[in-house]
């Protein structure tokens, strides 16, 4: 079945200059190896499209049921030259929420 | 006979209250709050905030707007800090540097952000009395979407929302999509 990220997971978002950190916890530990497997750096870019001008690194933190992603070039130059009104990227991680990720029966 | 009257109306009572939520909330300038307020009210306006996100910053001048043309009207308007994590203090010094004309709640344990299913900020709850949601979504359409924005919003959703509930009628559009930053919801 199709869901939405938030279902299995919670965010936390932020900045590092031109860069988006995005921090994706998983709400239970038995989803972790789902999020491993659904939220790759290539979906995570495609879903941000022109947002995101740079590429994409995913870490993994399995002992925290945990992934967190790098959005280069993703902040409009960053905070102290930015115009957006996020240019800390604060909403990324709402807007992950959103990434459609597939479930298999025992995982829903 | 009496006692069992009495049981009654107890019972009952509590049946009537059953739908009401009840709360007692201390707001971030130094007021306390119960549910009890939402009495007798026409209706009750909750903007959930965070004090770190952009968007819902940027909105609190509209939100001050809004608490200054409805609040006459019977409609009882707070602010809700959705996030738990955030000392008091700061909160505190949050609401003064962005002018809160209107209660800003503390909700230690999101009994608000639950009642209302609030998963975002800015997000604007309109409610009955009893606590029913009658209107959850975005203020307005200023911000489009990520990282889209107008200059100026050209549909005042919430607004909209609070002149169907004061006419009586039903809010034609209940649920609409707000952008913004994402609410973590405490375990309960």
């Amino acid at each position: 079945m199709r869901a939405p990220l938030s279902r299995i997971a919670h965010t936390r978002s932020g900045d590092k200059g031109d860069t988006c950190n995005i921090g994706v916890i998983a709400l239970d530990e038995r989803h972790y190896p789902v999020l491993a497997r659904e939220v790759t750096a290539e979906r995570v870019k495609r879903h941000f499209g022109e947002l995101v001008k740079g590429n994409v690194e995913r870490f993994e933190l399995p002992n925290l049921g945990a992934l967190n992603f790098l959005l280069h070039q993703a902040l409009g130059g960053g905070g102290t030259v930015s115009l957006r009104t996020d240019a800390q990227g604060k909403t990324f991680g709402a807007a992950l929420l959103s990434l459609e990720i597939e479930l298999e029966d025992a995982e829903a | 006979m009496t006692k069992a009257l009495l049981l009654g109306m107890l019972v009952l009572a509590g049946g009537a209250f059953a739908a009401m939520p009840h709360f007692q909330l201390r707001d971030a300038q130094g007021g306390t709050h119960t549910s009890a307020e939402w009495a007798g009210q026409k209706a009750i306006l909750l903007f959930f905030v965070t004090t770190d996100c952009p968007v819902a910053n940027s909105y609190v001048p509209e939100m001050n707007r809004i608490h200054d043309a409805y609040a006459s009207r019977g409609v009882e308007v707070y602010a809700v800090q959705a996030e738990t994590t955030v000392p008091d203090a700061d909160v505190a010094r949050y609401a003064r540097d962005y002018r809160y004309g209107f209660p800003l709640l503390l909700d230690p344990r999101q009994v608000l952000v639950q009642l209302s299913g609030a998963t975002v900020t800015p997000q604007a709850a309109v409610l009955s009395p009893d606590g029913t949601v009658l209107y959850l979504g975005r203020i307005d359409n200023r911000v489009e979407d990520f990282g889209k924005q107008r200059p100026q919003a050209t549909v005042p959703d919430l607004r909209n929302a609070l002149d169907a509930v004061l006419a009586g009628k039903p809010v034609a559009l209940p649920r609409t999509k707000s952008i913004g930053c994402a609410i973590n919801r405490v375990k309960q």
